[in-house]
């Protein structure tokens, strides 16, 4: 009887934990909603969490973009992140990679991130817990969260993720520049193509 | 044989003037011939309608994209299986141009794909994503099964579960 006892404990016990392991309805960042509070490792080890991000009184916004180390068309805007990242901490805007592929190791992305030279943090989302909570569904997907920790934009980072010489708007540049000098944003989300995000199963 | 950058990919049958584009055929070799066509939307949508008294498979998917290349195979089967029985399937290739000569040729003639293909190219993403189905995030792959009205029948976004989608085929392939 105590055996059954324990066994139905244990039960319990995952039952438990595979609902935490599943991000529920009431994890997901959603528009117009403040983002929860999060934390996750870069590639050198060093965590971060979103608060930590805004709590510097001159950060005027995070902007979060999946990236990928093997997906070409992510890899196809590597230029583009280059620029973005300088161009947006000179306006108070962090610009921050997240890598939430299974199949990419983080000393993988580390040594890609060296070759390429990136010149911005690169966290690692082991388990795709936060990309789920993003709802981000490829690479690049990119989210913009204001001062306050309210998610303002996702979609792109332009119109044309596979060729930088067509493209004609530059979408998220464009909504932070609004967001910064209190227009309305053009958009709230859009869509576009990438790699789909390699996820482990849940 | 020098490919042109921007291609639809059609059959010696079709450039010979001999039926459809529903009844084309790829040939594998040095026989392939490619007719010059950019590719958006409206092109995908207007072949769509062409084919209407048909069940319509479109593939949206890229030889760069792991999952699309793991359910091509199974894409090819079912066109073989059931395209006598009135199944067609237009593939979308998300491939960039510089790679279509070297990556997309050859997949496609690797694979023996014999149905009809068409390069995504030039459009602004969200218009291509939205002329195509509002529905559709942008994510590939994603397969659009159309019954033979041309009215949408079922939207997988990712990868397909290949029995499902041929039950669903063989639903549609029946009414």
């Amino acid at each position: 009887m105590k055996k059954m006892f324990n066994i139905c404990l244990i039960a319990v016990f995952l039952l438990s934990m595979s609902a935490f392991a599943v991000a529920g309805d009431d994890d997901k960042y959603t528009l117009g909603n403040k983002v929860s509070d999060f934390s996750l490792k870069d590639i050198n080890g060093t965590e971060h969490s979103l608060e930590g991000f805004l709590k510097d009184k001159t950060t005027k916004g995070v902007v979060f973009v999946f990236v990928s180390k093997n997906c070409p068309v992510s890899n196809a805007c590597d230029a583009r992140y280059k620029e973005m990242a300088p161009a947006f901490k000179e306006k108070g805007i962090l610009f921050v990679g997240i890598n939430s592929n299974k199949t990419e190791s983080v000393e993988d992305i580390r040594m890609a991130s060296d070759e390429r030279e990136y010149n911005f943090p690169i966290l690692k989302d082991w388990d795709n817990v936060i990309a789920d909570r993003f709802g981000a569904e490829f690479t690049p997907h990119a989210y913009f969260i204001g001062s306050d920790g309210v998610l303002l934009y996702k979609g792109r980072i332009d119109d044309n993720h596979r060729n930088a010489s067509k493209v004609q708007e530059n979408t998220l540049s464009m909504v932070v520049d609004e967001y910064l000098s209190g227009k309305k944003l053009s958009y709230s989300e859009t869509k576009s193509n990438g790699c789909t995000i390699k996820r482990v199963n849940k | 044989m020098r490919l042109p950058i921007y291609i639809m990919v059609l059959s010696v049958l079709f450039a010979a003037g001999c039926g459809t584009t529903a009844d084309s055929s790829i040939e594998t070799g040095d026989s392939l011939e490619f007719i010059v066509k950019p590719v958006d939307a409206a092109a995908v949508v207007d072949a769509l309608k062409e084919r209407k008294g048909k069940v319509v498979l479109i593939n949206m998917w890229a030889s760069w994209c792991d999952p699309c290349v793991e359910e091509f195979p199974d894409l090819v089967t079912l066109y073989e299986t059931y395209k006598d029985r009135g199944l067609d399937v237009i593939g979308v290739s998300h491939d960039f141009e510089e790679q279509v000569e070297s990556r997309l040729i050859p997949f496609i003639r690797e694979h023996d794909a014999g149905f009809t293909h068409f390069l995504q190219n030039g459009q602004v993403a969200q218009d291509f994503i939205d002329g195509i189905d509002t529905e559709w995030s942008g994510v590939l792959p994603a397969t659009f099964l159309y019954d033979r009205e041309g009215r949408r029948a079922a939207y997988i976004s990712g990868k397909f579960d290949t029995k499902e989608l041929e039950e669903k085929i063989v639903a549609l392939l029946v009414k």
